[in-house]
């Protein structure tokens, strides 16, 4: 920064001594509350009154406002156990695993697959989680099905219905996604990734393809 | 003479950016779980309006198996689905459900349930 000497001219000394002056009074104005209290009001709008100012009331506490949670965190605010409401739809003893607020814990908790992912289906049949297939209580919305499809191919698949109709009704997936008919579907692994066929739900919400020996027996990990 | 001491306005700026950045670094640390969904906001009721939800696929199979849920209620291809509170307060879509009778309904007290600072 240049100094006013080097600027020259009266303009810039007069500039420079009322820059000086402020500067001192707004200084002075640390000590002094009288002097503080001018200071501000020169500047500032709204201050209130000298006495006011000086001795300020308390302020009420303040009601705060409820803090949005992280996700990480949302799922304990959920309180689970707490639900009347869910309670009540399920009248019997349920699973541990309905109190579980991470994904991380329910992976801890429930049994692997071969790719060392959470294995859901494991877990139902082990009982350890119960999902109601209805919202009628003591109703099913499952039909049993238990035929085998072989799928022909360089790398052969033995596609089973049973462990599908314990999650999945007929119209999931027929005719949206497959025809009734079996082996009118030519699917590769690139379709699934790509989210067609099987990849609709594998490599989302069901196991990854890279769980390759879930689905071709021959490529036993 | 030279003078380096930080001025409160440059102390400030590193304050807030050591702290946006710790935000950052939070959010894309906070591991989606498989089948999350995030849906995303088309609502035009600007800053104060409600921020996104995720929806936790994973908890909600551990009460109801899919065809609870698909395809009467939600395509089983997601994330198209335009969902507004007053569908939902209607009983459509998660109101089918979160109505108080069967799961915990919507209300001014479980609003953060669902759009919560992701």
């Amino acid at each position: 920064m240049r100094s006013p000497r080097q600027c020259g001219g009266v303009v810039a000394r007069v500039a420079a001594l009322g820059i000086a002056t402020v500067g001192l009074w707004v200084t002075a104005a640390a000590c002094d509350p009288q002097t503080r209290y001018r200071v501000l009001t020169t500047f500032v709008d709204g201050v209130p009154p000298y006495d006011e100012w000086l001795n300020p009331k308390p302020e009420p506490p303040r009601k705060r406002e409820p803090v949005p949670v992280r996700y990480t965190q949302r799922a304990a605010a959920l309180k689970i156990g707490a639900q009347p409401s869910l309670q009540t739809f399920f009248s019997g003893a349920r699973p541990a695993a309905d109190k579980v607020t991470a994904y991380a814990e329910l992976v801890a908790m429930l049994p692997k697959d071969v790719a060392d992912a959470l294995d859901w289906d494991a877990a139902l049949q082990q009982g350890l989680i119960a999902p109601a297939t209805s919202l009628t209580p003591g109703e099913s919305g499952l039909q049993d099905a238990d035929m085998e499809v072989d799928l022909k191919g360089p790398m052969p698949v033995k596609f089973a219905h049973a462990p599908h109709t314990k999650w999945l009704a007929c119209e999931n997936c027929h005719t949206d996604i497959f025809e009734m008919a079996a082996g009118t579907a030519e699917i590769t692994m690139d379709d699934l990734n790509g989210g067609k066929y099987c990849g609709v739900c594998h490599g989302k919400v069901a196991f990854e393809t890279t769980a390759c020996a879930r689905c071709h027996p021959d490529m036993g990990q | 003479m030279s003078c380096h001491r930080w001025s409160p306005r440059a102390a400030a700026c590193v304050v807030m950016t050591v702290a946006v950045l710790c935000g950052v670094t939070r959010l894309a640390t906070a591991e989606p779980a498989p089948g999350d969904l995030t849906l995303k906001r088309t609502g035009d009721d600007g800053p104060q309006g409600h921020v996104a939800t995720v929806f936790p696929h994973w908890r909600h199979r551990l009460f109801f198996t899919c065809n609870v849920c698909h395809p009467s209620l939600f395509p089983m291809k997601g994330g198209d689905t335009a969902i507004t509170m007053d569908e939902i307060e209607e009983g459509k879509f998660c109101g089918t459900c979160h109505n108080g009778k069967i799961a915990w309904g919507v209300s001014i007290t479980t609003c953060v349930r669902c759009h919560a600072e992701q």
